[in-house]
């Protein structure tokens, strides 16, 4: 076994035990210090999954180092990194003690590392739950804040019941199959059988990633967590855990299900559909920023399921960068709701009011990252809708595009509606937010990838091109 | 004429390491006064020096770099043309690279602009010591240089166009810089507006020849290189149609038409004198304006294969070298008749185009740069030092401001082509071409030159020589500066070789073309002397006797009229009504509608949202027995 595959979930793990060691033998008024040791240890996991790929034939096997997770990985841990930051400045409305908060989202960020790397459905199953079982938690973090417990509640009694279903197709499938690698099953799937078994099991798979990337059916969940659990959990919720049911699924249906592409394609072109318009309609008259940001990701699913409907290379090119585009606009947005929650009093859209006379900074930053969650140009959000959409007309599916353009207009709606509060309307009090210097950085650094990444998008094109290959 | 070099005689390979010295050069040439730029109006917004120092700096730089280029081509050290570049957008089947192209040709006009640029910069410092608002006039004239460059310097159309949308947009902000003032802003308006116009055909031009550009084997481009060895093969096979071309090369042209300022478009620029000095120098006379005529030699590989439309050209150049040296005849603003000067001016680049000599244009660009741009600061002098530009007004100024008087005096004698100085081997080379290919146009050309030798005289007898009150005083050094160093350019550049480093073999000279322009010239002077100084001739008569085209020039050919009368009654009355009936009634009634849906749909959409975690289970499994009834399929 070449443990040099698991280099960087072994560098979280060993982390996680640290981070459990130093929380134990702290003093209390040094535990503050956790968060600049947590972020040490992503510090060290990020430059481990920098370090280029070996050279050779990815393995086979339960896991693989190959382009689509040696891609990946880095994202996931920025990801961490940024909530770690959101957390600092977040502190405020936290409980007395940081250190299990960070071990459980340790824990998270490790599953969805292995999810980046499954060859076999088990693994994708113990990923899924090592993923989940954390952020139940970390959502129903706040004790004393009645819809935090609810959220964590909620957010628990679904995914039990999304995992039944995942876990009830596994078996179907590898009663189907005999084997529950993906290239057995697509060596199976290649041979022309199609049982019912399968099928149902596939389409269980489905039910259960799509929980995780909150498809409509399966999304009534997410809107209340959002709303309840608190904010840097939402924000690990909404980039960290979206894109890692993401790779999930983009693995599964590339490497497993490739050769019956033609049926499952239209499956996933209705959920894509059915996702869109939700999240974006239902979008329209919220009153709460998070559960607003909670409906917009619904949408963002929706052209994640659509790259994934097309079911070309191009288009799975094309999710990768709608990812890494979401990624660093949602971040922006969820570092300015995290660190501004506290001095505005609350995170309804009635306390952004007037942001724009208190701090025109943040308040211009907030703007960038919201246009580019709208996929207005040059931003990089445009990019990443311009290629899902493309890859969508390059296969014909021009009905598909032209419901995802629809959906662009829609969501400019409530996106500006945020914008108009922030720069139309009266402040509530003059005084300036004060932002903790860190996410200060962190946000400038996102901001200037969102117009980076949008203006001058070949080079990371060309470095996911490369990356893609299936 | 004395050649001073064979320019760049040994074409070879060069040194990898010269190589990659020269890709950074060309780079910092371009973007070190964008950095400037973004520095100044970022965070030298308030702080003067500052921006006076990284405005005169960057392009300094800019220039250093461009001098390092030019020596090592010339001596044929570094193999010409080379090219650096990134791909800026690839998407499927269109791809933008964005770089810097470096040949003899973008090697002279970069000369030309960060040299002339730096001298004018430099003025700045002194005109507009005493300006509020002088760093944002600064952060304009860096952002100024990079868009110019970035146009010089292009590959490709899409980077050509980006750079020639961006020297718009500077150009409405340095005319607009005193805006406070109802006519500024309004010149800038109109700046803007009617380059719009013409632009609109330019972008359908590139689309148009970007969408033809495609062969069998490649996908369809933008690059100058690639449609420079495509285009005739696509023509000979019959791929595209000559009469495509020529229209494709019309619509190109219009682009000059506006920011070359060329008849009928060209009403924007005597207006553009509102705004500063230098401004008018260096963007209305030496470089922004003859971006069209060097776009012209830039893509003569593409005019060169459709005749018709180099009539075309031919005809709009030569009808505004004439008509705009008659304009010169009745103005009385000194700015002004160095406005008309220029379009007369570049009238003969655009013509010199269009009778096939792209060397000839840009020799007389270069020429035309150095004068013109000394003929501006000097004005700009004197309106420093008399707060008085009506040149009635103003008078023996060669007493009060000694230096300007004399630096002016060798810019007007080169612009009328006195022999010796530039500006008279530059236009004897586009006069040479004009006899050879077309007889009426080098009669027009010559009379031509006679005008530009009355008006000029009239200027020079009236202003400096005549009897008005306005004396002043004479300007600080860092303006007189600038003053001599483009007198002296306005002497020498005749001498320098620049048609041989552009690639024409220098013919014989013309002894009978370069006597009979003399004499007009000499006509031109004299007229204007016996007129204005002498006063031999009552102009009084003059004027009755000439009476219908004196009116006629003195409102500029009714032309700015009809514009007006256009935009009044045609276009505010019936188009843009009818378009805002269309909107109130029509699209906003269907934006409503929609807007009213969505927000009904939403509602509908949240009845789901109870709360209640059973319902959402309930769904969640309806939503996965939903899928399996309606997708399971038996084989």
């Amino acid at each position: 076994m070449d443990l040099s595959l698991l280099r960087v979930e072994l560098c979280v793990a060993v982390w996680i035990f640290v981070l459990l060691a130093a929380d134990v033998f702290l003093a209390p008024a040094k535990k503050e210090g956790l968060s600049w040791l947590a972020l040490a240890g992503i510090g060290i996991a990020l430059v481990v999954s920098l370090q280029p790929l070996p050279i050779g034939p990815a393995p086979t096997g339960l896991f693989a180092l190959d382009g689509v997770s040696h891609y990946f990985k880095p994202l996931f841990l920025a990801t961490a990194a940024a909530v770690i930051l959101m957390t600092q400045a977040f502190r405020p409305q936290m409980p007395q003690h940081p250190g299990p908060f960070y071990v459980l989202l340790f824990t998270s960020v490790l599953g969805a590392l292995i999810l980046s790397s499954i060859q076999d459905l088990i693994l994708l199953f113990l990923g899924l739950e090592l993923l989940t079982f954390s952020l139940y938690i970390m959502a129903a973090y706040l004790k004393t804040d009645g819809r935090s417990v609810e959220a964590g509640m909620k957010y628990l009694i679904l995914g039990s019941v999304s995992s039944a279903l995942l876990v009830y197709g596994i078996a179907l499938l590898y009663g189907a199959v005999g084997d529950t690698s993906f290239a057995a099953i697509r060596a199976f799937l290649a041979s022309g059988e199609l049982t019912l078994a399968a099928q149902t099991g596939i389409l269980l798979v489905l039910a259960g990633l799509g929980f995780k990337l909150a498809a409509v059916p399966f999304q009534l969940w997410l809107p209340d967590v959002y709303e309840g659990a608190p904010a840097p959990v939402v924000a690990f919720l909404a980039v960290g855990s979206k894109m890692a049911g993401a790779v999930a699924l983009m693995r599964l249906l590339f490497l497993a299900l490739a050769p019956i592409q033609p049926w499952w394609s239209p499956i996933l072109a209705s959920l894509s559909v059915l996702t869109l318009l939700y999240g974006n309609l239902g979008a329209l008259g919220q009153r709460n920023l998070k559960r607003l940001l909670g409906y917009s990701s619904i949408g963002h699913a929706g052209y994640l399921l659509m790259g994934f409907a097309v079911g070309t290379l191009d288009s799975a090119r094309a999710v990768a960068f709608y990812l890494l585009a979401y990624l660093v606009s949602t971040l922006a947005v969820f570092l300015i709701v995290c660190a501004a929650t506290d001095e505005l009093g609350g995170d309804d859209l009635d306390h952004y009011a007037g942001l724009s006379r208190r701090s025109p900074g943040l308040a211009a930053a907030f703007f960038i990252a919201l246009l580019s969650l709208a996929g207005v140009p040059p931003l990089a959000g445009f990019v990443g809708k311009l290629l899902v959409l493309m890859s969508a007309v390059a296969a014909d599916r021009l009905w598909l595009a032209g419901i995802g353009a629809v959906n662009v207009a829609i969501s400019l709606y409530y996106y500006l509606m945020v914008v108009k509060r922030m720069y139309v309307d009266a402040p509530p009090s003059p005084s300036p937010v004060r932002v903790p210097a860190a996410s200060l950085l962190a946000l400038g650094a996102l901001i200037l990838l969102i117009l980076g990444i949008g203006i001058c998008q070949a080079p990371f094109l060309s470095r996911i091109n490369l990356a893609l290959i299936f | 004429m004395v050649e001073a070099h064979s320019a760049a005689a040994a074409v070879g390979a060069t040194d990898p390491a010269l190589l990659a010295l020269a890709g950074k050069a060309a780079w910092a040439i371009l973007l070190t006064p964008l950095i400037c730029a973004v520095a100044i109006l970022l965070v030298g917004i308030h702080r003067k020096s500052f921006a006076m120092a990284a405005a005169v700096g960057g392009l300094a730089t800019s220039l250093i770099c461009t001098l390092f280029l030019f020596f090592q081509a010339s001596q044929g050290h570094l193999a010409v043309p080379f090219e650096v570049s990134v791909t800026w957008i690839s998407l499927g089947g269109l791809s933008i690279p964005f770089g810097v192209l470096i040949d003899n040709l973008s090697l002279i006009m970069t000369l030309v602009v960060t040299g002339i640029g730096s001298g004018i910069f430099l003025y700045s410092v002194g005109y507009m010591h005493d300006d509020a608002a002088a760093s944002r006039y600064f952060g304009m004239l860096s952002l100024f240089a990079f868009s110019i460059l970035t146009i010089v310097l292009s590959t490709n159309w899409i980077q050509l166009f980006i750079g020639w949308e961006l020297v718009g947009f500077c150009s409405y902000m340095l005319i607009g810089h005193w805006y406070a003032k109802p006519s500024a802003a309004a010149a800038g308006n109109k700046a803007f507006i009617v380059n719009r116009v013409a632009d609109f055909g330019f972008i359908i031009g590139i689309l148009w020849l970007w969408s033809v550009s495609s062969t069998a084997s490649d996908d369809r481009t933008v690059h100058f290189a690639t449609l420079m060895a495509r285009l005739p093969v696509l023509v000979e096979s019959g791929a595209v149609p000559v009469a495509t071309l020529s229209v494709i090369g019309l619509l190109l042209f219009c682009g000059p038409v506006g920011k070359s300022a060329q008849f009928p478009l060209h009403v924007w620029l005597p207006d553009a004198m509102e705004g500063p000095t230098p401004v008018s120098a260096l963007i209305h006379a030496a470089t922004m304006v003859a971006a069209g005529v060097y776009m012209l030699c830039r893509t003569f590989w593409l005019f060169e294969m459709i005749p018709s439309t180099l009539n075309v050209i031919l005809y709009v150049g030569a009808a505004t070298a004439f008509l705009a040296a008659a304009l010169g005849f009745a103005e009385n603003d000194l700015k002004r008749i160095l406005a008309f000067s220029t379009l007369s001016q570049l009238g003969y680049m655009v013509m010199a185009i269009g009778l096939g000599g792209p060397v000839a244009a840009m020799y007389h660009l270069t020429t035309h740069a150095c004068f013109k741009a000394l003929l501006f600061l000097g004005a700009g002098s004197v309106i420093h030092g008399t707060h008085e530009q009506n040149i009635w007004k103003l008078g023996g100024l060669t007493r009060s401001m000694r230096w300007t008087s004399l630096t002016f005096l060798i810019g007007s004698l080169a612009l009328i082509g006195f022999p010796g100085l530039s500006g008279f081997f530059s236009k004897d080379e586009i006069l040479v071409l004009a006899r050879e290919h077309n007889l009426p146009i080098y009669l027009l050309a010559t009379l031509t030159a006679g005008m530009t030798a009355f008006y000029t005289g009239r200027l020079w007898f009236v202003a400096f020589m005549g009897k008005g009150h306005a004396h002043g005083h004479e300007s600080p050094p860092v303006m007189l500066g600038p003053l001599f160093f483009l007198a002296g350019l306005s002497v020498v550049a005749g001498y320098i070789g620049i048609p041989a480093w552009l690639g024409e073999h220098h013919e014989a000279f013309h002894w009978d073309v370069a006597l009979t322009s003399t004499a007009a010239v000499a006509a031109g002077v004299t007229i204007s002397w016996l007129l204005y100084s002498k006063r031999a001739i009552a102009a009084g008569s003059l004027v009755r006797a000439l009476a219908l085209p004196q009116s006629f020039v003195e409102n500029r050919y009714y032309i700015d009229d009809i514009y007006t009368w256009y935009v009044q009654n045609i276009q505010q009355k019936i188009i843009a009504a009818g378009c805002a009936w269309f909107e109130q009634n029509i699209i906003i009634g269907a934006v409503n509608a929609v807007a009213a849906l969505a927000q009904g749909l939403g509602r509908l959409l949240r009845l789901f949202q109870t709360g209640v975690v059973q319902t959402y289970v309930l769904v969640f499994v309806a939503g996965v027995l939903w899928l399996i009834t309606r997708y399971l399929a038996v084989r």
